[in-house]
């Protein structure tokens, strides 16, 4: 990952700004190494009216860090940024359950519909839900729904210095270049963080993250598994080894609103004549990664049941030829977009050998492809997506749910929807396992996206380094390091 | 949310940093390609080394355009590298106009092929026009190059007499024959090899981050090869080392090429050796060594980078060389042109094996090791983050993986801490490089061994 395209809560929807911006922002709720949900900024929650509402109570006292009193009301004003019309987050849809969210979002209503309201004298967070949503909680974990001074709208992207205002763990007190400054909250929630100052480096000047790391440059570095092979069985490095858990998917989306993806057939057609499970084992030279769902492995409820498409390419050519491309006769000229994809090649490789098409591929930085994505989707394009919150929906509802700002694709399947539905108002969780099990076999039906590949990392963190365990969701909580006396 | 730039393994070129100039220069227009609302002129590309590579593109234009790309497509790469360029205000005819940064980490190798277009789209779902294209190679401009050719090496360098030039050429030609014979290919494309004569200008042609043990580098998807060679040095025994050894990982790249998997880089590495200089007794000391000290790392443990440190490098590529020595004794070279062979069908590691001798890559690894009569490795990590300290009301999360294999680490005798951030640790600033993910690498370097940087000294 690259450095943050913005640490503003509400305008970002990658990993890599999300991996800063919790250290800077808290949320109400957070998700620890073991990736068991613990109250943050909240003390506790309830749940009323069976469960379509959650009430949140703030800890006493709370701060930012400047000293100025954190309330509810900036609680409600920090939620309701990422589904302001004018400016709505990427991940907006995380809000959807909240009554009125959607319809704020589409400017439909005003503010003041949405149902999350504050009581600033009782400390109080109340979220109405449209239906019964257990995993709100969970959802509000995310570095999304972290909470922003008064007046940061516009001006988060440069105000690092000391004048920061921070909810987190840390504040930005420099923006370089090739790095970042953070330095300890005094008035963090949990107390003042162990490590007073951390930087973080994007720009190592040409050398790798071990070689930085084994000059004692760095403490705690993301590393490829193509280093953590021999690392393994080094006698220095390999007890400061981490393997770093990743509930990410790489997958490959179709723009279904136009041709030639429009028409199902063509995606099926796609989506059998390649052999997505041999190219992830290629590609990744493990047998764990292969992606047999969109639902990476980690996620609670997940199924194990095998729903990416069936290789089956005479399947394919047939489904081509009657979605009027025989031998991909006529095929319109397709490029596959990404900012960097390992598989590209591979699927190019059968697309053309099994289906007589040809495609091409074209990478690009990664904002502007995530803006592409946003306004102008491209006709195929790939992307690595990793979990807000540890929960199915966030692979399925979030990225294929209609009308939700990550459905890319802009698929439309009232089924979908409907399975959806069933699986969030669930009364227990075998109900919405079914649920969501009926989605995977419809998305694996109707292939508005294929899933190929679960992520996976490695880390090396210094000896003494205590608390550096990433929790699966991209970062590592700074407010939890401590060196080892 | 998006897990980001996962450019694991783009070739696409750095991309620039610095600003878009858009010049409202009016030109006389060829309309090489005419849409409704744009037409093209003449592209021009202009490069100058360390520098930056200018693409400009007269169009002209009905209205202010909604998007306006550059297209680069690099030798080797598949796909294009598509650079957002700042739309112009309004129509009319103007250069739309590019530069690309190659200073520092957006360093680009020298030749360096480069095909550019531009592309303008007049509306957000509109068809774009397409303009023509424009090609180039990126030389390095520094030095007056002089060039032999052989059937398929061209040497090119700028210091030392045509008897230099022509010796390197003798040696690259004799490599290249060698190895493909051995791994049962034929080599028809030209392989560019540029022979620097000072450290520091090849180091500038290398980029930033260059290891200082490195003294040649072949780069397979621009079919290159760089070494530093001084004129007197071309008769020193590292010379017939140095460049056999870099060309035999062009050929390699070429005769495993495949859109799946690339093989291990031990095998890579083990050939290389294998061809340039033998199992040395060097090599075969190191390796025996370290078998009795139970210090290797097994072929798994070389499949991607090498060791960092110089000695643990320098143990891998002999690991390399003895494990393709051992193939050879014991299972012929037939059988290792039948392995090369099943790479190029886009096999696993272990199909690849299997299918070649019988045996998957555990099976091989495991027999090596027997032949050497070596221990198997003990692995010493990953080993799980020791506990920080957790706000109150917080539950320890519970370690889930090495527990045994770390143990005796030593690293979590403080994980019990579990105050609300101040109990009694250390203070102190520590550096992350958690964004240091995507490297984007251009080239893949290939390094010698230590002893031939030994013997490369400068």
């Amino acid at each position: 990952m690259g450095a943050p395209t913005s640490i503003d809560p509400a305008a970002v929807g990658d990993a890599g700004s999300a991996a800063v911006i919790a250290q800077l922002f808290e949320t109400l709720t957070t998700f620890d190494s073991a990736r068991t949900l613990q109250p943050a900024l909240a003390e506790s929650w309830r749940s009323e009216d069976s469960g379509r509402r959650v009430v949140f109570h703030l800890r006493p006292v709370l701060k930012f860090s400047d000293g100025s009193p954190l309330r509810a009301s900036d609680v409600v004003r920090s939620w309701l940024r990422l589904i302001d019309p004018a400016s709505p987050s990427p991940l907006a849809s995380l809000m959807f359950d909240v009554k009125g969210a959607a319809d704020y979002f589409h400017g439909q209503a005003d503010a003041a519909a949405v149902g999350v309201t504050a009581d600033d004298g009782a400390g109080e967070v109340t979220v109405d839900l449209v239906r019964p949503a257990g995993d709100f909680v969970d959802i509000v974990a995310s570095p999304s729904f972290a909470v922003v001074p008064p007046g940061i709208d516009g001006t988060a992207d440069r105000a690092a210095g000391d004048a920061f205002v921070a909810s987190g763990g840390y504040r930005l007190v420099e923006s370089a270049a090739d790095h970042l400054t953070l330095r300890a909250n005094p008035n963090y929630w949990a107390g003042p963080p162990a490590v007073d100052e951390i930087r973080l480096v994007s720009d190592l000047g040409g050398r790798s993250p071990v070689e930085a790391f084994q000059a004692g440059d760095l403490d705690y570095a993301s590393i490829g598994g193509s280093d953590a092979t021999w690392i393994a069985y080094d006698p220095a490095l390999g007890p400061q080894l981490r393997e770093v858990p990743s509930l990410s998917t790489d997958y490959y989306g179709f723009d279904t609103s136009r041709p030639p993806f429009d028409d199902v057939r063509v995606r099926q057609a796609f989506a059998q004549a390649v052999d997505w499970r041999r190219i992830a084992r290629l590609a990744t030279d493990d047998p764990r990664s292969v992606a047999t769902s969109m639902v990476p492995p980690g996620i609670a409820g997940r199924s194990d049941r095998d729903v990416v498409p069936t290789h089956d390419p005479a399947a394919a050519r047939d489904l081509l030829a009657k979605a009027g491309y025989p031998a991909g006769a006529g095929f319109p000229d397709v490029t596959i977009a990404s900012s960097g994809s390992p598989y590209d090649d591979a699927v190019i490789a059968e697309i053309h050998s099994e289906l007589g098409i040809t495609l091409t591929s074209e990478t690009m930085d990664f904002t502007d492809f995530f803006d592409r994505l946003d306004h102008d989707p491209p006709r195929m394009w790939f992307l690595s997506w990793i979990a807000d919150y540890p929960g199915r929906n966030d692979f399925l509802g979030m990225l294929l749910g209609t009308g939700s700002p990550s459905d890319y694709g802009r698929w439309h399947s009232p089924e979908f929807d409907a399975a959806i539905a069933a699986g969030l108002a669930a009364p227990d969780s075998a109900t919405a396992n079914a649920a969501f099990d009926r989605a995977e076999t419809i998305v694996q039906r109707d292939a508005p996206v294929v899933p190929v590949a679960y992520g996976s990392g490695w880390a090396l963190g210094r000896t003494g380094l205590l608390g550096a365990s990433e929790n699966g969701l991209g970062f590592v909580r700074f407010a939890g390091l401590a060196w080892a006396q | 949310m998006s897990a980001g730039d996962r450019s694991r393994t783009t070739t696409a070129p750095a991309r620039a940093a610095i600003g878009i100039v858009l010049s409202a220069l009016a030109l006389a227009l060829v309309p090489t390609a005419a849409r409704a609302a744009t037409t093209f002129g003449s592209p021009t590309v202009e490069s100058t080394f360390g520098t930056g590579i200018t693409f400009r593109q007269p169009v002209t234009l009905d209205a202010a355009p909604a998007r306006v790309e550059l297209l680069i497509t690099t030798g080797g790469s598949g796909g294009a590298s598509v650079i957002d360029v700042t739309p112009p205000a309004g129509g009319g005819s103007i250069v739309l106009e590019h530069r690309l940064n190659t200073t520092g980490t957006e360093h680009v190798l020298p030749n360096t092929p480069f095909t550019a277009r531009w592309r303008v789209t007049s509306a957000i779902g509109a068809d774009p026009a397409l303009g023509p294209p424009v090609s180039t190679t990126y030389v390095d401009d520094r030095f007056t190059w002089q060039t032999v050719s052989g059937p398929v090496v061209r040497v090119h360098w700028y210091q030392g007499s045509q008897v230099f030039g022509e010796r390197a050429l003798r040696i690259g030609e004799d490599a290249i024959a060698k190895t493909a014979t051995l791994l049962g290919v034929t080599e028809k494309e030209p392989v560019d090899f540029f022979v620097y004569a000072d450290q520091q200008a090849f180091y500038d042609a290398l980029g930033p981050g260059t290891r200082e043990n490195v003294g040649g580098q072949a780069n397979a998807e621009i079919r290159t090869l760089f070494a530093l060679i001084r004129p007197e040095d071309i008769d020193a025994s590292w010379v017939s080392i140095v460049i056999p050894h870099e060309l035999v990982h062009l050929v390699f790249d070429a005769a495993v090429k495949n859109p799946y998997h690339f093989p291990p880089r031990w095998l890579n590495e083990g050939l290389a050796v294998y061809l340039s200089q033998g199992f040395d007794a060097g090599d075969r000391s190191a390796v025996a060594n370290a078998a009795k000290a139970g210090t290797l790392v097994p072929l798994t443990g070389l499949g991607g980078q090498f060791p960092t440190s110089a000695d643990a490098f320098s143990l891998a590529y002999a690991e390399s060389v003895s494990a393709v020595d051992f193939f050879i004794r014991a299972h012929g070279q037939d059988a290792l042109v039948a392995l090369i062979r099943s790479y190029a069908d886009g096999r696993t590691d272990d199909e690849a094996f299997t299918a070649a001798i019988g045996q998957d890559v555990s099976g091989f690894d495991a027999a090596w090791l027997a032949d050497l009569g070596a221990a198997a490795p003990q692995r010493a990590g990953p080993c799980p983050a020791p506990a920080g300290p957790l706000p109150v009301g917080w539950t320890a999360a519970v370690a889930s993986q090495g527990t045994t294999l770390c143990a005796t680490s030593g690293t979590a005798a403080a994980a019990t801490q579990s105050a609300n951030g101040l109990g009694g640790l250390a203070v102190g600033a520590f550096v992350v490089a958690a964004l240091l993910l995507a490297v984007g690498a251009f080239a893949v370097a290939t390094r010698l061994t230590r002893r031939a940087r030994d013997d490369t000294a400068t």
